[in-house]
């Protein structure tokens, strides 16, 4: 499975990429959502994991640059979102996409895993 | 003279039969009988007067009852006045009261020209209305059956216009400046002052037949006064003389009157302005009584003995009256937006605090796991997962502080224990080195009630009574105790300190704004915690205090209520 993980926090991205690495999966990361984007358009990925509050853009924005390239059901399949901030306005535009959200911190780490990588395309 | 009048009356507006008491002599009740203050046909009882003693006593038909003292005379002839009797009372002497015949005394000598005892007239005619009473029984208008006066405040739009007749009584309204005008000039260019209500554009100058005018030029108003028979007989010509004569007389009565209408106008408005502050407020006199007051129901405005209570401020004023107004709510206030500043700052803070942390917290508990599952070795992997369970609870105590100073105003179902076991840590950087004891009788006891406000109190009570130990401890072993006692529907909260207690004199003033001994204290805490107390449905108050024990005491229910 090739994964995007779009995540600014240094430690976390490094460790979950390791994580998932473990799990059998390829995994690019970004930093920047401007970047995140521009890795979006040209390649294909089965995953985007993307957290909300990034340095420049929110995750929201990358999602909305991707409408370029995906359809709205598309979307709901390929992006779970990952934040500390988990207000009901968060959910409730998360859920116009039809994306899934994860709290960080994960409450399960193993069942977090299990849910990037599942191939379930339901939200 | 006095009976000239009384025949021509008819029915007065409110009939006045006079029930003087046996202290008043029998000539004197005589006197009364005759004289023009009683109408001939008085059925209904509608005032009892007294003497008792030097004053004199009057009861109305409805209970209204006043008295007045025999100096003051004079008030009780204005209060009747203004009750739109016809007749008026006679002198300002007790004694003459009921043998001087009304008129006269307001007249000096009996023929012309006319001279008013002008002194006598400006105390105790007060309006226009009063005035028109009073003309109405000079013998000079005895056929005139109808008063009016316009009077016109230079440069404004409207102006007020009395009418009195004799029998169908007063009535007030207003005339426009222009049509004002329009009479005034007319009127001021006539000779004969003899008009008819077609002459004029105001509608409201309704008279019944001809009438005489005459217009009278202030310093700050012009006056038109009407006077009519009434009736469609031509006027006589010693009535257009005894108008005149009036008339020539009457300028500075007007004046006098429209002073003392704006003065009353004025008085009226303050007066509604004091009835309605909304902060109580009294005035006092010389001699502690208690004047004026815009709360008299209320206890808490018993403020003679109070007055050195901080929370009310004096301020002197002439002629011995002290104003007292009452501060407290503005401290109140200032407590409230206090107390509501830090908490939003302290909110926003752990708030922001709270989400930066998470991140790098997260990352070293992800990291350490990774790093935890590759060791073979076991204490190695213990270690690591040590961090990992450590870096998870730096995360859940930065969220249940960030809930505790949640801008909040619900009440939810709380864990007592962990509430107050978190609100202990709290303070842990002011009760360094002091021991500190929960005792509860349940640890699943279990409270509906405003986490936030309920920590925010325990909070301050365990600060206070730390920095209290720091000052000046007693014991080799300062302690802290929170104690939680059940009682029926509600909670009791103890903190018991063994610190150096709280003087005597000082107690009263505790959960007072700005009250401290401390110097650097800011004296809302305590103020802050007892609006809290009382938003939580409880009370707050100092139990007990000697050196070496200190209790505070917080009630709050176990449910909503």
């Amino acid at each position: 499975m090739k994964i995007l993980l779009v995540e600014d926090e240094p430690l976390i991205q490094k460790s979950l990429k390791a994580l998932l690495v473990r799990k059998g999966c390829e995994v690019d990361v970004e930093a920047s959502g401007k970047k995140a984007i521009l890795k979006i358009e040209n390649t294909d990925y089965d995953r985007i994991i993307c957290d909300l509050m990034l340095q420049d853009i929110t995750g929201f924005d990358v999602i909305e640059e991707s409408k370029k390239r995906y359809t709205i059901k598309e979307i709901g399949g390929l992006f779970i979102i990952i934040t500390a901030y988990s207000s009901d306005q968060v959910l409730d535009r998360a859920s116009k996409y039809g994306c899934k959200v994860l709290s960080k911190p994960f409450e399960d780490l193993n069942k977090a895993l299990e849910i990037f990588i599942s191939t379930e395309r339901s939200s | 003279m006095e009976n000239k009048s009384s025949t021509r009356t008819k029915k007065l507006k409110r009939g006045l039969r006079v029930f003087p008491d046996s202290s008043i002599e029998e000539s004197s009740i005589l006197h009364l009988k005759k004289s023009s203050w009683i109408s001939d046909s008085a059925d209904d009882s509608d005032i009892q007067i007294s003497q008792i003693n030097k004053s004199f006593q009057v009861e109305f038909a409805d209970n209204n009852k006043f008295e007045v003292n025999s100096k003051n005379f004079n008030v009780l002839a204005s209060e009747l006045k203004h009750l739109n009797f016809q007749q008026q009372v006679k002198s300002k002497k007790t004694e003459k009261i009921f043998s001087k015949s009304f008129q006269n005394s307001y007249i000096k000598g009996a023929s012309d020209p006319i001279v008013f005892d002008f002194e006598k007239i400006f105390n105790e005619l007060s309006s226009l209305q009063i005035l028109s009473s009073f003309l109405f029984n000079l013998k000079y208008f005895n056929n005139f059956n109808s008063l009016q006066f316009i009077t016109h405040e230079k440069g404004k739009p409207l102006c007020p216009h009395y009418k009195q007749h004799r029998v169908q009584g007063y009535k007030s309204s207003k005339v426009s400046a222009e049509d004002f005008h329009q009479a005034f000039n007319l009127i001021k260019k006539s000779k004969s002052k003899q008009f008819n209500p077609h002459d004029f554009t105001a509608k409201n100058i309704d008279v019944v037949g001809t009438f005489f005018a005459n217009t009278f030029s202030l310093k700050t108003h012009n006056v038109i006064f009407i006077c009519s028979r009434e009736d469609f007989l031509f006027p006589t010509d010693e009535e257009q003389e005894n108008f005149v004569k009036v008339c020539n007389v009457l300028s500075p009565v007007l004046s006098k009157l429209i002073e003392k209408n704006k003065i009353s106008n004025r008085f009226n408005i303050i007066h509604e302005v004091l009835e309605n502050y909304p902060f109580p407020v009294s005035l006092i006199d010389f001699e502690g009584n208690t004047i004026f007051s815009n709360r008299p129901e209320n206890s808490e405005l018993n403020l003679i003995g109070k007055v050195q209570d901080e929370e009310f401020v004096e301020v002197n004023l002439k002629k011995g009256l002290k104003m007292v107004c009452f501060q407290g709510s503005g401290k109140e206030n200032i407590s409230d937006l206090e107390h509501f500043h830090r908490l939003k700052l302290l909110g926003d803070l752990l708030n922001t605090l709270g989400h930066e942390l998470s991140n790098p917290l997260f990352g070293i508990g992800l990291t350490s796991e990774i790093l935890a599952s590759t060791q073979e070795v076991d204490e190695n992997r213990e270690f690591l997962e040590d961090i990992k369970s450590n870096s998870e609870r730096c995360q859940t105590i930065i969220k249940n502080f960030s809930n505790l100073y949640s801008s909040n105003d619900d009440f939810e179902k709380v864990c007592l224990k962990s509430l107050l076991k978190e609100t202990i840590t709290l303070t842990k950087s002011e009760s360094r080195g002091i021991n500190k004891e929960l005792i509860l009788p349940d640890d699943e006891l279990e409270i509906f009630t405003n986490s936030t406000w309920l920590s925010q109190i325990i909070f301050n009570l365990i600060v206070n009574s730390a920095q209290a130990i720091k000052a000046g401890s007693i014991s080799q072993y300062p302690q802290i105790e929170i104690e939680v006692k059940k009682k029926e529907n509600d909670i009791k909260i103890l903190v018991v300190d063994n610190g150096p207690g709280i003087a005597e004199e000082n107690q009263e003033k505790l959960f007072q704004p700005f009250f401290t001994t401390k110097a650097t204290g800011t004296g809302l805490g305590l103020s802050i915690c007892n609006n809290l107390s009382n938003k939580l449905n409880g009370s707050l108050s100092l139990s007990f205090s000697r050196p070496g024990k200190t209790i505070f005491s917080l009630i709050i229910p176990l449910e909503r209520k």
